[in-house]
């Protein structure tokens, strides 16, 4: 079962290179050691995965934060019989380890050799994929279609806008998002601005989730800018769907779907 | 369970600040607390809150209205008026549970689906006695 590892170009500092040799040894030890990929300025994600597939690999592991995870999925999208693995590594952008169950560490060495596989739905926005979630913020124009039926959404007040497929704990835990769902999970959440005067009052406004299998997001004669897997900015028009490729993925036991 | 107190029970949240034009459509609960012209219809429950103001032909299996609601009305199971709902449109449900203050306006059939309307007249917009069937 061959095995790649891609190292994020974050990790080639001396204060990780001592973790790395740990990895390294832990993988060794559990068996599941394989050929490694560092991220430089000149190798791209794109070029590493695909040629490790070239070569066999089967099984191709992000190590890094949740934007290395991010970007390995959206090349693995369309490799099928591959599977992403995930050793989440320092303390920065650590949000998705713990949706999939995963420590952040050399702990998670022992998640990948269990290997519990789970295939999660990915979201595509403008034929590009994403595996988290698109941030924006504003009033824009907001078509949803939901079981052949269509409405628009028209936001009466600025909100920040998150369009998610496998997101924060927080709202996993309250039951919106499920990326094992055939459906993105929109949230608005109206933008209060607050005086010093008000400091002490809560205006907490109730925000609206809404599922949905495709959006539509367009702002007038304005552009806005919106945040893809919180590395890649695109403008509107958008169109965001559900995409019909899935992504198998290792995760650990106690995933929080 | 149906609670209409508690969001978190929704698949489908409209918050305050959302206005929504169209045909709104879920098989999971929705809760609106924003503006709906349309259609609204889902399988599971719907809860109306007091700020809501929704112009549009609802269906759902259980709802509770607190709000504003212009258009009829069909649930299949029990629908609740709550005392600040304004309803100006037909009612159709199994169960009817109108709280003291809630204002009907419009035609209201209970019991079973197949049964004559119970009880007619609209225009004259005015607060019902409370009453419960079940």
């Amino acid at each position: 079962m061959p095995y790649f590892y891609l190292y994020d170009s974050y990790l080639q500092d001396r204060a990780s290179a001592n973790q790395l040799i740990r990895l390294e040894s832990t993988l060794t030890d559990l068996g599941i050691q394989g050929k490694i990929g560092r991220l430089t300025l000149l190798k791209s994600v794109r070029d590493l995965v695909e040629a490790a597939v070239r070569d066999g690999a089967d099984t191709v592991v992000a190590v890094g934060n949740d934007t290395t995870l991010s970007r390995v999925a959206e090349v693995l999208a369309k490799h099928k019989t591959v599977t992403l693995g995930f050793v989440p590594l320092g303390q920065d952008k650590q949000n998705i380890a713990k949706l999939l169950g995963i420590p952040v560490g050399l702990l998670a060495c022992h998640v990948l050799s269990s290997r519990i596989v789970e295939q999660i739905s990915l979201g595509k926005v403008n034929n590009q994929f994403f595996i988290q979630s698109i941030v924006g913020q504003g009033t824009p124009l907001i078509e949803c279609e939901n079981q052949n039926r269509i409405y628009k959404l028209n936001l009466t007040t600025p909100h920040d806008i998150k369009v998610c497929n496998l997101d924060q704990a927080d709202n996993i835990e309250q039951g919106f998002v499920n990326p094992q769902s055939d459906s993105l999970e929109t949230i608005l959440q109206p933008i209060v601005k607050k005086h010093w005067w008000q400091m002490n009052k809560s205006q907490a406004s109730l925000p609206s989730f809404i599922p949905t299998k495709t959006l539509k997001i367009s702002s007038g004669s304005d552009e806005m800018l919106l945040t893809v897997d919180g590395y890649k900015v695109i403008k509107t028009p958008v169109t965001i769907t559900v995409a019909s490729e899935h992504l198998k993925i290792i995760v650990g036991k106690k995933r929080l779907f | 369970m149906f609670k209409n107190d508690n969001h978190t029970e929704a698949d489908t949240i409209i918050g305050p600040s959302v206005q929504v034009e169209g045909e709104l459509s879920s098989q999971g609960n929705i809760h609106i607390e924003g503006a709906v012209n349309g259609s609204i219809e889902t399988t599971a429950n719907l809860t109306v809150g007091e700020g809501a103001r929704i112009t549009a032909n609802v269906k759902a299996l259980n709802a509770h209205i607190a709000g504003q609601l212009k258009g009829n009305l069909v649930v299949q199971e029990k629908l609740e008026l709550a005392t600040t709902s304004k309803i100006e449109g037909d009612v159709v449900a199994k169960i009817l549970v109108i709280t003291e203050g809630a204002q009907l306006d419009g035609r209201c059939q209970m019991g079973s689906m197949s049964t004559p309307v119970v009880s007619g007249g609209r225009g004259n917009k005015k607060s019902v006695p409370a009453i419960e069937q079940e």
